[in-house]
C-alpha cells in the first residue's frame, strides 16, 4: 500500500537547532556574534586584524575557521587576542557545532565573537551558525557583479564591507553598480567601503559595531 | 557546493519518519527549495542517489520545488510503501 506522509521539515535541522541553542546563549551572555563570510583572499583576516586594532575598549575573540593550517590563527593571536582555529579538513562551510565546541574549548565570554568562515561566497550562507548578523566582506579586486551572481549571500547579510578600496583606481570596480545589484537582493543592511591597509573608511564599520553591541546589551534586559 | 551533506541530513530525516510510519520503502520526497537556498537540483540528486543506496529510500525520486523569495529547504511529504 502507498501512502503520502507530510512533514515539512527542515532539511537542515539538526544543523539549525543547534545554531538556535548556540543563538540562546549567546544572547544569554549578552554576546555580539559576527560570522564573517567572503571569497577566499577577499581580505576577511586583514579586516579583522584592523578592527581588533581599534577595539580595545572590548573584549574580543576570534573563532577561525580555514579548511587547513592556522595561519590566519597565528596572524590574530599576534594582536594578543584570544582565538581558536577551527579546520573542516575539506568541509566548504563552518556549522553550528564546530562553533559550539570551538566556542565551549576557549571557555571564555567575550563582548564580540568574531567567526571568520571558510573562504567561499556560497556555501557558508546556508549554514546558520547562531551568529548575531552575517557580515559579507567582499573586495574591489573581485568585481562589482558578486550580488548578481550571489544574491543569496548577500540576501541574508546583516552588512557587507567593501574592502581594499586603496586598489580601487587600479580596477573597474563600481561600488554604484554594486549597490544596485545588492539593493536588489538586500534593502536593509549597511554597506562600508573601507581599505584594511590604509584604514580609509573604517569609522562607520566600527561605529556600526559598537552600535550592534550596545543593542545586543539592551535588548537582553 | 555541499549537496553531499544535504544529502545526508535529508536521508536522516527520511529514514527516521519512515520508521515511524512504519513504512519498508520510500517512492518520492518533495522538498521546497527556496530561491536563495543556493541549491543545485543535478548535484543533490546525483549526491541524493548515492546517500540513499543500500537503504530503504534507495531509488526514491526526489521532486524540488522552487519558492521565491525565501532561503529555507523544505522537507515537504513523501510517498512511502507500507
Ligand atoms: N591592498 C590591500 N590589500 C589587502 C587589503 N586587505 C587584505 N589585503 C591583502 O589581501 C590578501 C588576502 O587577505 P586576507 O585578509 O588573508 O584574506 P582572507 O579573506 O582572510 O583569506 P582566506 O582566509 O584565505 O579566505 C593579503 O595579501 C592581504 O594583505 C586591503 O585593504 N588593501
Ligand atoms: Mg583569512
Amino acid at each position: 500500500m502507498n501512502a503520502e506522509v507530510r512533514l515539512m521539515k527542515n532539511m537542515l535541522e539538526a544543523n539549525d537547532q543547534v545554531a538556535a541553542n548556540n543563538r540562546d546563549f549567546f544572547a544569554s551572555q549578552d554576546m555580539l556574534v559576527l560570522n564573517l563570510i567572503g571569497s577566499p583572499g577577499a581580505g576577511k583576516t586583514t579586516l579583522l586584524l584592523a578592527t581588533l586594532d581599534q577595539i580595545d575598549d572590548y573584549n574580543v575573540a576570534v573563532l577561525q575557521g580555514d579548511i587547513e593550517t592556522n595561519i590566519d590563527a597565528q596572524r590574530v593571536a599576534q594582536t594578543g587576542t584570544p582565538v581558536l582555529q577551527l579546520n573542516t579538513h575539506g568541509a566548504c562551510h563552518l556549522d553550528a557545532r564546530l562553533v559550539q565546541q570551538g566556542f565551549q574549548e576557549m571557555s571564555i565570554t567575550p563582548d564580540i565573537l568574531f567567526i571568520e568562515n571558510i573562504g567561499n561566497l556560497v556555501c557558508p550562507a546556508q549554514f546558520d551558525l547562531g551568529e548575531t548578523a552575517k557580515v559579507v566582506v567582499v573586495s574591489v579586486t573581485e568585481g562589482d557583479d558578486k550580488p548578481y551572481k550571489y544574491p543569496a549571500t548577500f540576501h541574508c547579510a546583516g552588512a557587507v564591507i567593501i574592502t581594499k578600496l586603496d586598489l580601487l583606481e587600479h580596477t573597474d570596480f563600481s561600488i554604484d553598480r554594486f549597490l544596485d545589484g545588492f539593493r536588489a537582493v538586500n534593502k536593509v543592511a549597511p554597506c562600508f567601503p573601507v581599505s584594511a591597509r590604509t584604514g580609509q573608511g573604517l569609522r562607520p564599520w566600527l561605529a556600526w559595531l559598537k552600535e550592534q553591541c550596545s543593542k545586543v546589551k539592551t535588548e537582553a534586559v | 557546493m555541499h549537496e553531499a551533506a544535504l544529502a545526508l541530513s535529508l536521508l536522516s530525516i527520511v529514514l527516521k519518519e519512515a520508521e515511524t510510519v512504519g513504512a519498508n520503502r520510500v517512492l518520492s520526497i518533495t522538498v521546497q527549495a527556496g530561491e536563495y537556498a543556493a541549491i543545485n537540483e543535478y548535484a543533490l540528486t546525483f549526491a541524493w542517489e548515492i546517500a540513499a543506496k543500500g537503504t530503504a529510500a534507495a531509488g526514491a525520486q526526489l521532486l524540488l520545488q522552487a519558492y521565491p523569495g525565501s532561503r529555507d529547504l523544505i522537507i515537504e511529504s513523501m510517498e512511502v510503501q507500507k
